[in-house]
């Protein structure tokens, strides 16, 4: 739910956003304070001073807690106060258990975010570079070191080759 | 564009170029500051690197970035472009940096400079180097 609501307050301030270089300064102060007021709320009753919950703080565990940080990361909707704490939460769990849609959003989570305003992380670099450099059966590019699909296919409309060749090509390569 | 994931899906999605934030923004730290990049910030964080470089097309053109030992920063800024500057500040800089530092070498000269979380900053953003070439930013031994 707090994902979601993350999503909202990130989408109204992104219309206000255009409403604003669309020269709609009407519709930009009605979707900017709308969002405002959904971070102020979320902020009070999702977040409990070391991280934002997926729903009942008390309740929430494992990666739920994850990825209601990711994205409240990404999105700029961390309070500054809270950001080390947050960004740890993330850090911390690694790329575990995470595939290619939830690594898009962990790598942004830690790298500062994607939208302004970008935040400092609390690290020297490290851990954005063990993300990118980690790669085993239970991270995110364990999809393609098990299927070989992305690159099979690059691979197969260049090369006069059965497939099982390409697949051995791409392994060594890998 | 890439791939829906690695298993499957059309090539209209970004979430298979995971691997491009992470090192456009997190390693390198290159962030757009307004539309169409007309303002920019480099902040690079390099880990466990101990050099690297990048070149990040934009609209207004290419921005070139290298970062070295020792906060060495070297970035070709786009002429029609302004670009914030920063040098990492992280713990094992501070042989060279440290919370006194209030002060950078851009292109040779001596140049205010300010903090920002972990990074030290050029107090004013800067343009393109003369005839384009690339401004070079250096941390000065305390």
């Amino acid at each position: 739910m707090s994902v979601t609501n993350g999503w909202a307050a990130q989408g109204l301030n992104l219309l206000a956003q255009m409403a604003a270089a669309g020269g709609r300064t009407d519709n930009a102060t009605f979707f900017s304070a709308a969002s405002e007021s959904l971070k102020a709320a979320i902020t009070k009753n999702m977040w409990n001073g070391t991280l934002f919950c997926d729903g009942v703080c008390s309740e929430v565990g494992g990666n739920s807690r994850v990825m209601t940080n990711i994205f409240f990361l990404a999105f700029g909707l961390v309070p500054s106060e809270g950001i080390d704490a947050a960004w740890k939460v993330v850090a911390d769990w690694g790329l575990e258990q995470i595939g290619d849609y939830g690594a898009f959003w962990f790598q942004t989570a830690i790298s500062s975010g994607y939208y302004s305003p970008y935040y400092d992380t609390p690290d020297d670099g490290t851990a954005i570079y063990t993300a990118l450099t980690k790669c085993d059966t239970y991270s995110w590019c364990s999809g393609l070191l098990n299927d070989n699909l992305s690159a099979f296919l690059a691979l197969s409309c260049c090369l006069n080759a059965p497939p099982y060749l390409y697949l051995r090509v791409v392994s060594l390569i890998i | 564009m890439t791939r829906e994931s690695w298993h499957d899906g059309t090539y209209s999605h970004g979430w298979g170029s995971s691997a491009i934030i992470g090192v456009t923004q997190g390693i390198m730290g290159v962030h757009q500051l307004s539309p169409g990049f007309a303002s920019f910030s480099v902040k690079p964080k390099l880990g466990g690197l101990t050099s690297a470089s990048i070149t990040v097309p934009c609209l207004r053109g290419y921005i070139n970035v290298t970062a070295g030992p020792n906060g060495a920063l070297d970035v070709g800024v786009p002429c029609n472009t302004r670009a914030i500057l920063c040098t990492p500040r992280s713990s094992h800089d501070l042989t060279v940096l440290s919370n006194e530092t209030h002060f950078l070498l851009l292109d040779g000269k001596v140049t205010p400079a300010m903090n920002s979380g972990g990074h030290l900053c050029l107090s004013e953003p800067v343009g393109c180097g003369a005839s384009g070439t690339a401004r070079v930013l250096r941390t000065r031994l305390r």
